[in-house]
């Protein structure tokens, strides 16, 4: 019974050893705004540290061309690198997305079950001329990996309405896209330029 | 020209007038796409992917930050065939010293692949400016395996083996060694493989060629020894240059391969070589052919008067100020009784900005234009690089060389030009690649380096690009250049070990 005291009070050093020492490791990554672009350290967090995004979050809809979009926007933390060994965190918004004909019956396009960490839309960063805008980018494998770039902000006080503005960056197909040799269009998902509001 | 029009051609053909040409020897440049046997029993026996084959000797012993292992060139492989047996010789460039040449020669008989060896060329006196000093050669010939050990070893003394039984000529040298004082008949040579010597007396007193000259940096020919002016006895192609190139020959037999201003091999008529009396006996040089370097086929493109008109036609403000790009496509004159390169123009997609190369498998180019359209980055994009490896250069590999290959971006802040330089093709970019490659380019290496109000510093977006292919494409071997927009005068941009951008003129 003695020895079992022993045995558990020694494991409990150990583990409070490595919760300090993980408290520690968490201490010393250094973090840094959302509005940081240069280079960070290993292991620094770009940290919304104001909660700028979270405004973002939610389902947000808009009608163009006949069809009615709907994207969800959510802040998540990601893991990115610059190489194998020089990994950081990151706080991005990430969009998932359905298109639907007007009358929404029936679906064109909907990404909205693929997971958080696998989204088409991932956030980049803040712009603030002239106007403070977050951007993301948009890359579709479904589509030959169609490309582009989403600048969003808000255009009321309330932050109810979202002004939404992709500019299409999509360059040379790869050579095993299947809409390469046809006359089709290269499918289009995304609106150009709306107004979106908040559900 | 852009690109060597097909390299492959016998260097001796059977039916040729020349009196060097016999029905059982013969020479060819060969591409090693067309030598795939030879590559995979190298490959095999290294255990690498890529043609890269353990040093040994010398090399390993000596020099100083010498690689243990080393590329075999292959832009400038020669095959020689006598009867059923050929050996492929490979140079290695970056390996040797001033008295010191590697070659890498393999060996087959009846098809099948009998050997493979690293050849150290172990000159006891310093390599002579011309390397005239190989018809004489005095030193050691070593044959190494690819687990570096020596399989075999030629001592040579003025170009001959004592060891060796002489082969020359038949029926002469009454069955000793070799080396003794060939007695020239008339109506010599018979053979070029046993050819008369040279007149060997005169050899170290000779004056060097007059009539070399030639490009700094190269290889010049072998002097005269007073055997006259080398004569181009088999023409084999024209290369950027113009220069022709092929087998020049004295009157005493000497014999090189390459244009009348550089050599690129030695062809020792005594078989200077590790086995007695087998081997190729050829000595690719150091250093050579130089012709298909970036930088040489870039300055070949912009001297090409339909190239620099596809270039003008899409320089220019109004291109750049269209929705769309425009661009060229560079194919080889394949199925079609052209003879150049054809420069279709490249169509848009419906639904994109963006063109794209026309099916087929010959496009080894491509040039086009970046627009001024908001978001749009005056580089090439993953597209541009994904469609450059596994369009280009895999067309470049299969129909031509791989140094033809290039993707050229005309944008209003500059023009670029990718080449490659590696030998491995097995790019293993999938269909998923263009999906990161998209991501990666766009969220962690263009947009930061944006400015707040969306436009580009180009020297950043020079320096983001290339640490993109540093840091996520990977690939070795694609090389960037900036290309003067009015001269055509290319830039290689790397990175130094600080990240920042290098720029080093083509020479």
């Amino acid at each position: 019974m003695l020895a079992l005291k022993k045995i558990n009070k020694t494991n409990m050093k150990r583990i409070l050893l490595i919760i300090m020492l993980h408290a520690l490791a968490l201490s010393c990554a250094q973090i840094y705004p959302i509005y940081t672009t240069d280079r960070v350290p290993l292991n620094a967090y770009i940290k919304d540290i104001n909660n700028e995004l979270l405004s973002y979050e939610g389902t947000w809809k808009g009608q163009w061309d006949n069809k009615v979009f709907y994207i969800t926007f959510k802040r998540i933390k990601v893991q990115k690198d610059y190489s194998s060994d020089h990994i950081f965190y990151k706080d991005v918004l990430v969009g998932k997305f359905k298109v639907l004909t007007a009358d929404e019956v029936l679906t064109i396009y909907d990404n909205t079950n693929l997971s958080d960490n696998n989204t088409k839309i991932v956030g980049s960063r803040f712009f603030l001329t002239p106007v403070h805008r977050y951007s993301l980018i948009y890359v579709d494998p479904d589509i030959c990996s169609r490309s582009g770039s989403i600048r969003i902000n808000f255009i009321n006080s309330n932050q109810t309405q979202l002004n939404w503005k992709y500019t299409d960056t999509t360059d040379m197909l790869p050579s095993d896209c299947p809409y390469l040799n046809t006359p089709d269009p290269l499918p289009d998902p995304l609106p150009k330029e709306i107004i979106l509001t908040k559900q | 020209m852009l690109f060597l029009v097909s390299c492959r051609q016998e260097f001796l053909k059977e039916d040729s007038p020349s009196h060097f040409a016999t029905q059982k020897n013969k020479f060819q440049v060969v591409k090693l796409k067309d030598i795939p046997h030879v590559s995979n029993f190298i490959k095999m026996k290294t255990g690498r992917k890529d043609l890269k084959i353990p040093m040994a000797g010398k090399s390993l012993a000596y020099s100083k930050g010498a690689l243990e292992f080393e590329s075999l060139e292959t832009d400038f492989i020669l095959k020689k065939e006598e009867d059923e047996v050929a050996y492929y010789i490979f140079g290695i460039s970056n390996a040797g010293d001033e008295s010191t040449i590697y070659n890498f020669e393999v060996k087959e008989v009846g098809g099948d692949i009998e050997r493979a060896e690293l050849i150290e060329f172990s000159s006891a006196t310093p390599y002579e400016e011309d390397y005239s000093n190989l018809f004489r050669f005095s030193g050691t010939v070593t044959a190494y395996n690819e687990q570096k050990q020596q399989v075999s070893i030629g001592i040579f003394d003025e170009g001959v083996n004592p060891e060796c039984p002489s082969t020359y000529p038949p029926g002469e040298g009454g069955g000793g060694g070799g080396g003794e004082m060939p007695v020239i008949t008339p109506g010599w040579p018979p053979d070029p493989y046993n050819p008369i010597p040279p007149d060997w007396p005169q050899w170290p007193g000779s004056p060097p060629d007059s009539g070399g000259g030639g490009e700094s940096g190269g290889n010049i020919p072998p002097n005269t020894a007073g055997c006259g002016e080398y004569m181009l006895e088999i023409f084999f192609y024209k290369n950027s240059n113009g220069d022709d190139v092929g087998l020049w020959v004295n009157e005493c037999g000497h014999q090189y391969f390459g244009s009348q201003p550089k050599s690129y091999a030695i062809m020792t008529t005594n078989k200077i070589g590790p086995h007695c009396n087998d081997g190729s006996g050829i000595i690719i040089l150091p250093g050579n052919p130089k012709d298909n370097t970036p930088c040489k086929k870039i300055t070949a493109a912009f001297a090409d008067d339909r190239f620099k008109e596809k270039v003008a036609a899409i320089d220019k403000p109004s291109v750049f100020n269209m929705d769309h790009e425009m661009g060229y496509a560079a194919g080889y004159p394949i199925n079609t009784t052209l003879t150049e390169t054809q420069y279709p123009p490249m169509e848009n997609k419906v639904g994109t900005h963006s063109v794209n190369l026309p099916s087929g498998s010959q496009y080894f180019g491509f040039i086009h234009s970046h627009t001024n359209r908001d978001g749009v980055v005056k580089m090439f994009s993953p597209g541009d690089l994904h469609n450059f490896l596994m369009r280009c250069v895999q067309a470049a590999n299969q129909h031509g060389n791989i140094s033809d290959a290039y993707a050229m971006v005309i944008t209003s802040s500059g023009n670029y030009m990718l080449k490659f330089t590696g030998t491995n093709v097995n790019f293993g970019v999938g269909t998923g690649t263009m999906k990161w490659w998209n991501k990666w380019y766009t969220e962690d290496y263009m947009e930061p380096i944006q400015n707040n109000d969306g436009t580009f510093d180009q020297n950043k977006v020079e320096k983001a690009f290339l640490q993109f292919l540093k840091e996520k494409v990977k690939i070795g071997g694609i090389e960037l250049y900036s290309v003067e927009k009015e001269t055509g005068t290319a830039k290689k941009l790397t990175l130094d070990a600080k990240n920042n951008v290098k720029s080093d003129a083509c020479p």
